[in-house]
């Protein structure tokens, strides 16, 4: 596929949560690129740091979480935005105009004393959209397109509409400035078998038709198969992979991404070869020496206790952080 | 059931309208039967007392109660319990004990409305400020303005409002010499003609003025802390975060995304405290002298002037049954979700 312009640059980022028990570094290092137009799958285990990851993009961390070093670097219709850098005016007026988030958090993502329809043209308003019926046109048309009723939707509040129509809800409602860039995390999880399959959809549809960037952050291999262009997978707050999706199904190196494609059924295709990697992921506070990854590696040598493997280039666009990588490929 | 019939009954209003009836009627008629039953009730205490005061005989006492309590004491209980209905259902409550002569009800026309404006204006203002301050000191948690209210807040709403009413006495009557107590008991500014003129005006505020400190110091406290609370709870919803991402500007998040579900809870307790407003508080208004019906009530007790007594009470009742049910509406109002509940 015909790569874009690079529009997103994350480069050495770590954060980390300040506790009492110390700092969890919930991520660390992490570097990667989004060009334009592009489907990037973020995959990694439950409290790996992707939500944490996600939220720093548009700077909506909670105040515990602290940005240590790295940038966050957007460039859109020829315009830079360093987001650490950036006011928050700067911020508000380039949330959702430039790049939207949907929250894995979205059952609970309206606010339950105001219409829906009140705010779609909340949205509008705060991004200097003045006429009315044009915000209610384009939020009608939006509904529309993820197959909801607008007429009925727009008149509801939030506690009228099922789990599955409110996540289409905020799709539509996040494609209403046409941004640029959807960040998207976990915004199937909490659904049913049949409604995931109506948003997967409906996701394809846009990037199809509407040649939005986006970035999918899961937990679940088996839709970054469907969804993805490139992968990466990140474990312990850290990318331990990064390839394109033929790469990372065809060729994973990492014994990480192995092990999730192998506990993956859709991707494996038969149940019984299904088996779970071993052990729980590390506590972030205090961190194993070496490659983080050692507790649960099949084959760590005495070097992968001691050192921690950078992410290297071992092809076009495929990328590994592991000391064995050389000798580990098929 | 013919349909009209059915949708009546499936009405939520009408069905609260005749449950909050019945509970009024209930009311009525145990303080009734209490009143007339009970060993050593008022009335025969004050047949008693008559007769051996005055030395007149029973059937005399027993006429003077009848007509001091507006009852006919020789019919039957239920005729007699009828005609008591009867008679609260036009508001006539029998004469004064205490003064004789004046009717109850012309009692309650004359001290309510002081209660109500004191008490009201000091829920209103209390309330108001209180939200404003909860909010504040959520947004500008840990600084100096949180600690001072909070600290502020969590003493006084502790303290009991009759001793912050003997305190506000002492300090400002008797040490500072500030305000002239003894020109300010009562409701009114002597001498002046009632009416809408500023100095009329600006003289009942300035006698209610203490009642009404006493009243906000001792409320505060409480809506401080739970705005504080519920906004603080508010502001780490999904919905607040997700507004954020849109770009809403902070003042539209603060007053509409954070404040409005914030304040939610608070409408209850709002709602209720002005159902109890009609009961005023005897103690304090009896500490400043202002003459409304809680000092009228205090009055009644110590005078053990029954039909007055029984009135307020009644007063009170209603106000509170009357109350939860404003409460109800005005929550099905605010909240969405209660209403598709309550009118499906
Ligand atoms: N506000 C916070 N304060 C302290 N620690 C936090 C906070 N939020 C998350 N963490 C910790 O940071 C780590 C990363 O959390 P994060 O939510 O980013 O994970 P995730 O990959 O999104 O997981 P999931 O798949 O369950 O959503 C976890 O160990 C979590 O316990
Ligand atoms: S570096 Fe060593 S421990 Fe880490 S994944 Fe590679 S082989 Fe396993
Ligand atoms: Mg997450």
């Amino acid at each position: 596929m015909a790569r874009g312009e690079k529009v997103l640059t994350v480069e050495k980022l770590s954060i980390d949560y300040i506790s009492r028990r110390g700092p969890v570094q919930a991520v660390r290092n992490v570097s990667f690129d989004l060009y334009a137009g592009e489907n990037l799958c973020i995959i990694g285990e439950s409290g790996s740091g992707k939500t944490t990851m996600g939220m720093s993009l548009v700077k909506l961390s909670p105040p515990s979480a602290v940005i240590k070093k790295g940038t966050i670097l957007y460039t859109l219709g020829g315009k830079e935005y360093d987001v650490r850098s950036m006011s928050e005016a700067q911020l508000r007026a380039f949330r959702w105009k430039e790049v939207a988030m949907v929250f894995q958090g979205a059952l609970n993502a309206f606010n339950p004393v105001i219409r829906i329809k009140k705010q779609f043209l909340d949205t509008g308003w705060a991004h200097n959209m003045k006429d009315n019926k044009e915000i209610l046109r384009r939020s009608e048309e939006l509904l529309r397109f993820v197959q909801l009723d607008p007429k009925r939707v727009l008149n509801s509040y939030q506690h009228e509409l099922s789990g599955g129509m409110k996540q289409r809800v905020l799709i539509a409602m996040s494609l209403l400035l046409n941004p640029k860039i959807l960040i998207m995390d976990e915004c199937t999880s909490a659904l049913d078998i049949l409604t995931q399959r109506t948003i997967i959809n409906l996701l394809k549809k846009i990037k199809e038709e509407m040649g939005i960037a986006f970035i999918f952050v899961s937990h679940d291999l088996s839709l970054a198969a469907e969804l993805a262009d490139r992968i990466v997978t990140i474990y312990a707050g850290r990318v331990v992979e990064m390839g394109t999706t033929e790469d990372i199904f065809k060729n994973a190196v990492h014994p990480y991404t192995r092990g999730l494609i192998k506990a993956t059924p859709t991707v494996t295709g038969n149940e019984e070869g299904l088996t779970s990697i071993k052990g729980t992921p590390p506590d972030l506070i205090r961190l194993p020496a070496g490659c983080k990854f050692n507790p649960r590696c099949e084959f760590p040598t005495t070097q992968c206790y001691q050192e921690e493997p950078e992410l290297v280039s071992i092809g076009k666009d495929h990328y590994v952080a592991c000391l064995k990588a050389d000798q580990s490929r098929d | 059931m013919p349909a009209f019939l059915r949708r009546l009954a499936k009405n939520f209003l009408l069905r609260r309208l005749l449950a909050m009836f019945a509970t009024i009627f209930l009311v009525v008629t145990l303080t009734f039967f209490m009143v007339r039953l009970m060993p050593g009730n008022p009335i025969e205490v004050y047949i008693n007392q008559q007769m051996s005061l005055t030395g007149i005989s029973y059937q005399e006492a027993q006429n003077q109660a009848a007509s001091l309590y507006n009852i006919d004491l020789t019919s039957p209980i239920w005729v007699q319990w009828v005609d008591y209905m009867k008679k609260m259902a036009v508001g006539d409550f029998g004469y004064s004990f205490s003064s004789p002569g004046t009717p109850v009800i012309k009692m309650i026309v004359d001290y309510l409305p002081w209660t109500i404006f004191s008490v009201g204006i000091s829920i209103f203002i209390s309330f108001i400020l209180g939200i404003f301050m909860g909010m504040y000191i959520a947004y500008k948690r840990g600084g100096w303005m949180d600690h001072i209210l909070s600290s502020f807040a969590s003493i006084t709403s502790s303290v009991p409002n009759y001793l912050v009413g003997i305190l506000l006495l002492i300090f400002f009557g008797v040490q500072l010499r500030i305000i002239p107590f003894s020109v300010m008991r009562g409701t009114a500014p002597a001498g002046v003609e009632p009416g809408f003129s500023l100095e009329y005006l600006w003289g009942i505020f300035a006698h209610a003025i203490l009642p009404m400190l006493t009243y906000i110091i001792s409320t505060i406290g409480g809506w401080i802390l739970t705005m504080k609370n519920t906004t603080m709870t508010t502001m780490g919803e999904d919905y607040v975060l997700v507004a954020k991402a849109r770009g809403l500007k902070e003042s539209r998040i603060i007053v509409h995304y954070v404040g409005r579900n914030a304040i939610l809870p608070l409408f209850t307790t709002l709602v209720m405290q002005v159902g109890l407003l009609i009961g005023g508080s005897p103690l304090i208004e009896t500490i400043f002298v202002y003459k409304g019906i809680g000092y009228a009530l205090s009055n009644s007790l110590a005078q053990r002037d029954y039909p007055v007594m029984q009135a307020i009470f009644l007063c009170i009742t209603i106000s509170v049954i009357f109350a939860n049910f404003a409460a109800d509406l005005l929550y099905s109002k605010l909240d969405p979700r209660i209403k598709s509940n309550v009118t499906e």
